[in-house]
C-alpha cells in the first residue's frame, strides 16, 4: 500500500437541539455533504466505489445531546483549522457546531480506535437525596452485575470496572448526574443501561425518551491518565 | 413533550426540519406566512421539484415566510391526536391555524384524503365555507389542479399554472388587504383580476337529471368564465433557486435537480402531462451548466438529476451531458440521466456516467402492439426497442424493465399478447449474442404494467375507464401468457388505479366522496399497507354517487366537463381531433416534426416559436 500522504484533522463537535434526532449514519452523511458544501478537499477510499475518509469516534445514540462529538477527516491539501472550523460552520445545520479543530500528526491513530471513556451529564427531576445514596451505594460496590440479552442469550456482566466516576449534583429541582464511563472499542458501557440500574433501584420505571442526557468530552488513555481527545499535541 | 413523542415514532427527523439550506426568518418580521403542504411523507414531497422551487421563490420576498409542513406518518398521527398537538410546520414549529395561507400542492389524486386529514390535524374545519375570518386561506395548485372541481369546496383558491408568474401579485394584493384590515371576502373577490387564479365559491353548477353538468356559471360579475394557465414564457429568465434543501436523512431522491426543460413535444395521448405543460420551453445549455454549479456547490449532493418529461428531447443535449461529465466526473458526482432513448450515442453516455455499475434498462412502449401504440401516439417501435437492446446486451447490459399500461382505448386481447411477444423477443435478442460472449450473465426481463387511467385534457378525457373486474381479466390473462422463466411479471392492483379513475375526472359532487371516504379512515391511500378499498367504496354508497359514472362511462363530445372552464392552451377542438385521430390509428406528429396547431402557441414562446 502507498504511503499516506493525506492531511489529518479532527473536528469535535456540539449536536443538540433538534438534530438530536438525526441518527449516526445520517449525521455522517450530513458531514459528507457539508464537507463538499464547504469546499474542503476532502480525501476518497480508492475503489468501485470511492467514499470520503472519514471516521467518527463513537455512534451517539437517536434522542442524546453532546457537545463533544469528534470526527477525524483526511484531506488532500494542508488548510488552517480555523478556516476549516468557520467554512464547516457556515456550511452545516443549526444545533451542529464545530466547536474545534486540530491538526493531527500524519501517523496518529484515529479516533475511533483510541477512544476509551466519556462523560455524561443525565439529569432527572427530584430525587436528589435518593439518587445521592444509589450512587454512593454503586461506587462502595466491589461489583455490579447486571443482566444482558444479546441475540437471545442472556448473560451476567459486571458494569462496576467500567464506572470511572459517578457524581451526583443539584441544580434547582433537577437531578443531575455526572458519570465518566468506558465508551469504544476495547470496553463499552452504555449510558442507558448505567441509567436504567439506577432507576430501578429508585424503583422507578425507566423511559428512555423521558430523560434528558448530554454526552461531553470523549477520552483516550495515555500512561493511565485521561486525555481529552480532542487536544492539541504540545498538551500531551 | 414534543422530545418525547418523537423518539417513539419512526424516522423523527421528517417533522423537525432544519436541513442544510432552510430558509430561517423572524415570523413576527415578515407580512405573510405560508405553509407549503405536501399532502404524502416527509421524503415523498421533499423529493418533488416544485416544492424546492416555490419554497425559494416565496422566500427570496423578504415579507414572506414559506414554511413547509408533510403528512404526518400515522404512528406521528396518532400520538399528536393523543397529545392534542396540532399539526405544525417544519421550520418554527407553530400550528398550521397561525398561518395566513395553507397551500397544497396536488401531485396524484390520491393524495387528497391526505389534505382533508391534515386540515383536520391542524384544527382548520375541512369544507371552506366553514372556515371564518380567523382561519387560514387554503390555496391549491400542482398538476391535479387543473381539475379543481373534487376539491371546490374544500380549497378556497386554485391556481392554476406556473407558481413563477402571478404569485407576486398574489402576495402583494393580500398585504395591502391585510395591512388596512380588510376582509377575506374581499380578498377572494379581488383574486378575481388575477391571472390563473380560480376562486370556485363564484361559480355554481347545476346538474340535470341524468347526473351530467347542465351548466356551470359565475356568479360574481367579475369572475371570468374561463380561467387561463399562467406559464413562464422564458425559461432562462424565470427564477430558479440557486440552492436546494438538503434532507437530514434519506430520501426518494437525495440529489441536485436540474430541471431542463418544461412541456413535452411528443403528445403521448394518455399523458396529461404532456399537454397541459405545452409548450415545451427550453434553458440553454450555459444557464443549465451555471445552474448546475451553484446546485452542487450550495447543497453538497454528489449526484446530479437532469429532469423533465423527456430529457433527451432537449436540443443541445449532448453538449449539456459531456459539459456535466467534464465539469464534474472527477469531484466523484455522479450523474443520473433519467428517461432517455436506448441508442448507441445514449448507451455510450451511460457507459461515461455510470462507471462501472451498468444497472437495467428501461423502455416504456405502453402498449403491446403498433397498432395500439399508434393509437395512443407512442412514438416508439419495437425494432427501436429491439434495437436498443441488441446494442445494450453487446456492451455488457442484462436487465431490461418495461412498462405498460392494460385497459387503454380500443385494446384486444391481441395487444395484451403483444405485451408478451415482447417480452420474449428481447429474450430472444439476447439469446442471439454468441454464448461465449454472455459470460455466464442471464438475462433478466422486467414487465411492470399498471391500470390506464383516463385523464382530463387528455384526448381520452372522454374515454370510459375498464372496469376493476375488466382490468383484472386482463391482467391475469398476460400473467397466463407470460411463461417464460427469463420475464418476471409485475402489475399493480386495479382498485387504486379505479378510484384514481373516478376521483381525477370527479366533479363537486366527488368532494363528499372524499369526505367521507377520510371519515370512514382513507388516507395514505397510495401505501398500499394503508389502502383501505372497503371505505371508499362504502364513501360512494354512502353519498349516493356512483363511481361507475366518473371512471367507466364514456362520454361525448358535447357534455360539460367539470374542468371546461379551466383553459390549458390547448383547445378541446384539438383533443376531439385528436381523439378521432386515435381511433382511426393515426399518429400525430411530434411539436419539432410539424406543428399540430394545438393551440398553446398563444402563450407567445416555447417550441412554437422555435
Ligand atoms: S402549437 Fe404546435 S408547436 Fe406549439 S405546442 Fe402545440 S403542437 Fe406543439
Amino acid at each position: 500500500m502507498s504511503k499516506n500522504t493525506n492531511f489529518k484533522y479532527r473536528l469535535e463537535f456540539s449536536k443538540t437541539g433538534r438534530m438530536i434526532f438525526i441518527g449516526h449514519l445520517d449525521t455522517l452523511q450530513l458531514f459528507h455533504r457539508a464537507i463538499k458544501k464547504a469546499g474542503i478537499r476532502i480525501a476518497y477510499s480508492q475503489g468501485f466505489n470511492p467514499h470520503q475518509l472519514t471516521t467518527f469516534a463513537v455512534p451517539l445514540a437517536l434522542g442524546v445531546e453532546s457537545v463533544g462529538e469528534i470526527l477525524d477527516i483526511q484531506l488532500v491539501e494542508k488548510m488552517d483549522c480555523e478556516e476549516i472550523k468557520n467554512r464547516l460552520n457556515e456550511a452545516t445545520p443549526l444545533d451542529i457546531e464545530i466547536l474545534q479543530v486540530i491538526e493531527l500528526e500524519n501517523s496518529s491513530e484515529n479516533c475511533a480506535s483510541s477512544v476509551r471513556f466519556a462523560d455524561y451529564c443525565v439529569s432527572l427531576d427530584g430525587q436528589y437525596e435518593k439518587v445521592s445514596s444509589v450512587v454512593q451505594e454503586i461506587l462502595e460496590s466491589d461489583e455490579i452485575l447486571i443482566e444482558r440479552t444479546v441475540k437471545k442469550k442472556t448473560k451476567t456482566v459486571d458494569i462496576r470496572p467500567l464506572i470511572k466516576s459517578l457524581t451526583v449534583d443539584k441544580d434547582g429541582e433537577k437531578t443531575e448526574i455526572y458519570a465518566n464511563i468506558a465508551t469504544g472499542s476495547k470496553a463499552n458501557l452504555k449510558i442507558d443501561v448505567l441509567i436504567e440500574y439506577i432507576y430501578n433501584k429508585l424503583g422507578l420505571e425507566f423511559r428512555f425518551e423521558k430523560v434528558d442526557i448530554l454526552r461531553g468530552t470523549l477520552y483516550t488513555e495515555h500512561e493511565g491518565d485521561l486525555l481529552p481527545l480532542c487536544l492539541e499535541e504540545e498538551f500531551m | 413533550m414534543l422530545k418525547e413523542i418523537l423518539l417513539q415514532v419512526e424516522k423523527p427527523a421528517r417533522y423537525i426540519g432544519n436541513e442544510i439550506n432552510m430558509v430561517v426568518k423572524n415570523p413576527e418580521e415578515v407580512d405573510v406566512r405560508i405553509a407549503f403542504c405536501f399532502p404524502d411523507v416527509y421524503e415523498v414531497g421533499m423529493s418533488h421539484l416544485g416544492l424546492q422551487i416555490l419554497y425559494y421563490f416565496f422566500n427570496r420576498r423578504s415579507d414572506t415566510y414559506c414554511e413547509r409542513c408533510f403528512a404526518p406518518w400515522y404512528d406521528m398521527e396518532e400520538k399528536m391526536r393523543e397529545q392534542n398537538i396540532p399539526l405544525f410546520a417544519l421550520e418554527t414549529g407553530d400550528e398550521l391555524k397561525k398561518f395566513d395561507f395553507v397551500a397544497f400542492t396536488l401531485q396524484y389524486e390520491m393524495s387528497y384524503t391526505n389534505i382533508l386529514n391534515m386540515l383536520d390535524l391542524a384544527g382548520i374545519p375541512i369544507w371552506a365555507c366553514e372556515r371564518g375570518e380567523d382561519m387560514p386561506i387554503v390555496i391549491a395548485g400542482g398538476p391535479c389542479a387543473y381539475n379543481p372541481e373534487p376539491l371546490a369546496e374544500i380549497v378556497d383558491i386554485f391556481y392554476i399554472g406556473e407558481g413563477e408568474v402571478s404569485y407576486d401579485e398574489f402576495l402583494d394584493i393580500y398585504k395591502e388587504i391585510k395591512a388596512r384590515g380588510g376582509s377575506k371576502e374581499e380578498f377572494l373577490e379581488r383574486c378575481l383580476e388575477i391571472d390563473g387564479i380560480y376562486v370556485p365559491k363564484f361559480y355554481d353548477v347545476t346538474y340535470k337529471e341524468n347526473g351530467e353538468i347542465e351548466s356551470f356559471t359565475p356568479n360574481h360579475p367579475k369572475a371570468k368564465k374561463k380561467i387561463k394557465k399562467v406559464i413562464v414564457k422564458d425559461m432562462n429568465t424565470a427564477f430558479y433557486p440557486e440552492k436546494q434543501l438538503v434532507p437530514l436523512i434519506e430520501t426518494v431522491h437525495d440529489r441536485v435537480t436540474l430541471e431542463v426543460f418544461r412541456g413535452c413535444i411528443r403528445g403521448c395521448r394518455f399523458c396529461q402531462a404532456g399537454y397541459v405543460y405545452r409548450p415545451v420551453r427550453e434553458k440553454s445549455c450555459e444557464k443549465l451548466l451555471g445552474l448546475a454549479d451553484s446546485l452542487i456547490k450550495n447543497s453538497g449532493h454528489e449526484e446530479i438529476s437532469l429532469t423533465s418529461l423527456s430529457t433527451g428531447d432537449y436540443r443541445e443535449f449532448s453538449k449539456l451531458a459531456n459539459g456535466l461529465i467534464d465539469n464534474y466526473a472527477k469531484d466523484s458526482v455522479s450523474i443520473s440521466l433519467p428517461s432517455l432513448r436506448i441508442d448507441a450515442f445514449s448507451l455510450d453516455l451511460m457507459e461515461k456516467v455510470q462507471a462501472v455499475r451498468k444497472t437495467g434498462l428501461t423502455f416504456a412502449p405502453e402498449a403491446g402492439t403498433q397498432r395500439l401504440r399508434d393509437v395512443i401516439n407512442k412514438g416508439i417501435t419495437e425494432e427501436e426497442i429491439l434495437n436498443g437492446c441488441a446494442l445494450a446486451f453487446a456492451g455488457g447490459w442484462n436487465r431490461v424493465k418495461l412498462y405498460f399500461m392494460v385497459g387503454l382505448p380500443t385494446e384486444t386481447d391481441e395487444d395484451l399478447l403483444g405485451i408478451v411477444n415482447l417480452a420474449n423477443a428481447i429474450v430472444e435478442k439476447f439469446f442471439e449474442i454468441p454464448k461465449e460472449e454472455r459470460k455466464g450473465r442471464p438475462i433478466a426481463v422486467t414487465v411492470s404494467s399498471s391500470c390506464f387511467v383516463p385523464k382530463p385534457f387528455t384526448p381520452f378525457q372522454w374515454a370510459a375507464q375498464s372496469t376493476v373486474d375488466e382490468f383484472m381479466r386482463k391482467q391475469k390473462y398476460v400473467k397466463t401468457n407470460m411463461t417464460r422463466k427469463q420475464v418476471k411479471f409485475n402489475y399493480h392492483e386495479p382498485e387504486l388505479s379505479s378510484l384514481e379513475g373516478a376521483v381525477a375526472r370527479g366533479d363537486r359532487r366527488t368532494g363528499k366522496v372524499l369526505y367521507r371516504a377520510w371519515q370512514l379512515g382513507a388516507k395514505f391511500d397510495s401505501w398500499s399497507e394503508l389502502f383501505k378499498y372497503d371505505a371508499w367504496i362504502q364513501a360512494f354508497e354512502d353519498v349516493g354517487v356512483k363511481k361507475e359514472f366518473y371512471a367507466n362511462r364514456e362520454r361525448s363530445y358535447d357534455e360539460i366537463l367539470p374542468w371546461d372552464h379551466i383553459d390549458i392552451g390547448v383547445t378541446k377542438k384539438f383533443f376531439i381531433d385528436e381523439m378521432e385521430r386515435a381511433k382511426a390509428e393515426t399518429v400525430t406528429l411530434n411539436c419539432r416534426q410539424n406543428c399540430a396547431s394545438c393551440g398553446a402557441a398563444q402563450f407567445g414562446g416555447g417550441v412554437c416559436f422555435e
